[in-house]
């Protein structure tokens, strides 16, 4: 059974090498980016990543997992905010603020709708506040796997 | 807790070489594996509570 498992795994993953590949067709709206590894694509990707979720994997081509990205990394911001969580500024007054800023702003551009969705601000005294702000501190931390994954594709380390 | 479980699946599936379909089957075997988990530590907790 493992092995039927495992025969079936390597189907998949020998099916994903044209599906992972960039579109060469018209399909894509940016231009082609280069598969050299290059500090300067890097950069731009992990700034690209950093301040839109699913942007960085975009600039590559790899649609796929920006959607992915942008979908995970906006739904736990969006449902951090509408449960009222706490969004910590980098002014903090003990290390565990700093620390949530540090997940918090790893969200982006996400981070910073946080005065325009969650005027009344947060709501940490019922449970609903709590949960929100671990939804926050989860969608910064996704992003940052996504940073780490386009830079690292950039790089050529990663198909 | 099925939704943050639901959207950190689908960050987790998002990653690597993968096509849609081994991707959807990783994202729903990794939410199936928070949930377990999860309600499996909740309910080991359960003593330590009374």
């Amino acid at each position: 059974m493992k092995a039927h498992a495992d025969g079936a795994l390597r189907a998949d993953l020998a099916e994903d090498a044209e599906h992972e590949k960039p579109a060469a067709d018209s399909q894509t709206a940016a231009p082609q980016a280069s598969n050299a590894p290059t500090a300067g694509l890097a950069s731009i990707v992990l700034l690209a990543a950093w301040a839109v979720p699913g942007l960085g994997h975009a600039l590559l081509g790899r649609w796929a997992r920006a959607l992915g990205f942008f979908l995970a990394v906006g739904g736990l911001a969006m449902t951090g905010y509408l449960m009222g969580g706490q969004v910590f500024s980098l002014h903090a007054r003990e290390s565990f603020g700093t620390l949530g800023f540090l997940a918090d702003a790893a969200a982006g551009g996400f981070y910073f709708l946080a005065h325009f969705i969650e005027r009344a601000g947060p709501d940490i005294a019922r449970a609903t506040g709590n949960y929100g702000t671990r939804f926050l501190a989860a969608a910064g931390l996704a992003n940052l796997l996504g940073l780490i994954d386009a830079v690292e594709t950039a790089l050529g380390r990663r198909g | 807790m099925v939704l943050f479980a639901a959207l950190v699946s689908v960050a987790l599936a998002s990653l690597g070489h993968r096509t849609i379909r081994v991707r959807v089957r990783y994202a729903l075997w990794t939410l199936a594996l928070f949930l377990i988990v999860a309600i499996g530590i909740a309910w080991l907790m359960y003593p330590l509570s009374r």
